[in-house]
């Protein structure tokens, strides 16, 4: 355990960070970490601070308080150089082609304008290069930023709502980028407010409510608990007492055609047919299952509001 | 430094309104020289000739043509000003900053420009004017005397840019940056107006030996750095050149220079306060 901890190396660490604007504080007391070569979901509603957060770390937004620190080093615009990120919409000049606007990209992140080429050709735009920005779709737009973004073999990629407004096609063919991506070892932290999104592409997520953050840890881990199961049988009464009598479950709802049993401790499936099939009960639908991200994500927030 | 007028150039010379006005600016000042030169209007009956009036004469030649060809300096302006608030609408100083350009870099950017196109006029206004002058010496001596109107010039243009660049930055709209010149340049002529009523000195609001402190307000002591030629009649009839020389108010170059480092500090202490 010691050894993997020390294996873990910190790509991001922020500490206390607060930014506060006239009578509106958007990251209030903010910790959190990231490690290399994980896929981060950083989660929340419209107005949980992400993109103040990002736009802080990226040195667009000044802080109040608080301080924060790329590749265990204090943040400086040599840091950002060993980083791609897009903000919110693809930013470019309408009236340069995609490889006129890289080359200025290359140029700030002073990298060999060799690479454009190859960026180009890896999101699918290398038949478009000469063609001005402003002829472009959203879903092509996009692309260019990613593109723009990976000019500097980054170490760490940010995506802030990569796939916001883009049609079902666009969504998939970013997705699928970015899991191409995330195959060669990159660090990613994908901004978001599709749980559906993080929970297809990210193996941790970090949750922000009102700048602060909820949790942080990896996707499957989110809640403690251990579960539920779906249990149907014909005699859906006999069924019933009898779950009532067995110590695993700690609520039991009817839902539909069957009852939804949540489980205090961890039981395989196998055991709880058994143990119903030995008293006397034939099961016609028995499911085990760990409740959505979605369904936690709204667990959570909950709790917070209730608080 | 040639990393960041690399960056600039692709900006700039790929922007269709930079072409136009870059080609407007010059364009404007070449019929600026050819008209005076050729143009003889009849005034009150009496045929005016700006040639025989000694309008090309050295050394006042060096005044005369700096002041006039001073106005075009807006086509200029105008460049800078949609270089600048376009980085705001396109979102791309935003992504400028988080590909690793600092904000210090990206003000230094925009200011190298505005040197760059600086330095090109006052080399073309050089040239101008010395063709002229050469042309119209007739077979007078070449003189080099009141060639300091040249830095006159230069640093006028540089504090005009370095305050249209600031404007930019604080109003972020090109349409909204232009205007406040305008209001800018009206509040000063205000303020001067009060001045002069309260100082009795009503009607030499434009009168530089008149000493009022508004003559050193930003664009009034830009625009008094280069005053409107000293005009002797006796010249007109004795058939001599009407103009006379007198050198640049060293005064005003002080000045102007100090407002423009101000303006320098007070872009980048924007930029810097300024949230994304």
């Amino acid at each position: 355990m010691v050894f993997l901890f020390l294996l873990m190396e910190k790509v991001l660490e922020i500490s206390n960070l607060t930014k506060k604007y006239k009578n509106l504080t958007a990251v209030n007391d903010l910790n959190l970490s990231v490690e290399k070569g994980n896929i981060y979901g950083l989660l929340g509603p419209n107005g949980s601070g992400k993109s103040t957060t990002l736009g802080v770390i990226l040195n667009v937004v000044n802080a109040t308080a608080g301080s924060w620190k790329w590749f265990n080093e204090e943040p400086t615009t040599d840091s950002l150089k060993r980083i791609g990120a897009i903000i919110e919409r693809p930013n470019f000049y309408p009236y340069l082609s995609a490889e006129k606007n890289l080359q200025i990209v290359a140029k700030i992140k002073g990298v060999s304008p060799t690479k454009i080429d190859e960026k180009l050709a890896l999101v699918g735009l290398i038949e478009r290069k000469n063609d001005k920005f402003s002829t472009f779709s959203l879903g092509m737009k996009q692309r260019l930023a990613i593109a723009a973004a990976l000019l500097n073999d980054p170490e760490v990629l940010i995506l802030d709502e990569p796939t916001n407004g883009l049609d079902p096609q666009g969504i998939i063919q970013i997705r699928e980028l970015i899991m191409k991506i995330a195959e060669l070892g990159t660090t990613i932290i994908l901004a978001s407010h599709l749980l559906d999104e993080v929970e297809k592409v990210c193996s941790h997520v970090i949750i922000l409510e009102r700048g602060k953050t909820l949790y942080s840890g990896k996707v499957d881990e989110m809640t403690s608990d251990f579960g539920y199961v779906e249990i149907g049988a014909k005699n859906e009464h006999q069924l019933k007492e009898m779950l009532e009598t067995v110590p695993y479950f700690e609520k039991i709802v009817f839902e539909k055609t069957y009852y939804k049993a949540f489980l205090k401790e961890d039981v395989a499936a196998e055991a709880i047919n058994q143990l119903l099939f030995e008293k006397g009960i034939v099961l016609n639908h028995l499911v085990k299952k760990k409740e959505s991200l979605e369904q936690q994500f709204l667990e959570l927030t909950k709790k917070q509001y209730s608080k | 430094m040639k990393r960041l007028l690399a960056i600039e150039w692709n900006k700039l010379f790929y922007y269709k309104s930079t072409r136009i006005f870059t080609l407007l600016y010059f364009v404007l000042l070449i019929v600026i020289g050819v008209i005076l030169a050729f143009i003889k209007p009849t005034i009150g009956g009496v045929k005016l000739d700006i040639v025989q009036l000694g309008f090309f004469k050295f050394p006042t030649i060096w005044q005369n043509i700096t002041y006039l060809v001073a106005i075009g300096k807006i086509f200029l302006a105008i460049i800078i000003v949609l270089n600048i608030t376009n980085e705001f609408s396109n979102g791309t100083l935003k992504q400028n900053l988080i590909d690793g350009m600092s904000k210090k870099e990206f003000l230094y950017s925009k200011l190298l420009t505005s040197f760059v196109l600086v330095a090109i006029s006052t080399l073309f206004v050089f040239f101008i004017t010395l063709i002229l002058g050469l042309v119209f010496a007739k077979g007078e001596s070449v003189s080099f005397q009141g060639i300091e109107f040249m830095s006159a010039y230069f640093l006028k243009l540089v504090f005009f840019f370095v305050f249209c660049a600031f404007l930019s930055l604080l109003l972020k709209k090109s349409a909204l940056a232009l205007l406040g010149i305008v209001v800018w340049w009206i509040g000063e002529a205000v303020i001067k107006t009060i001045e002069a009523v309260a100082t009795m000195n009503i009607g030499k609001e434009g009168d530089t030996n008149s000493f009022l402190l508004s003559n050193y307000l930003p664009l009034s002591s830009s625009s008094n750095l280069i005053d409107f030629p000293k005009i002797k009649i006796e010249g007109f009839i004795t058939g001599q050149s009407i103009f006379v020389y007198q050198s640049v108010n060293w005064s005003f170059f002080v000045v102007t220079l100090l407002y423009t480092a101000l303006f320098i500090w007070l872009a980048y202490w924007l930029l810097k306060k300024r949230d994304l």
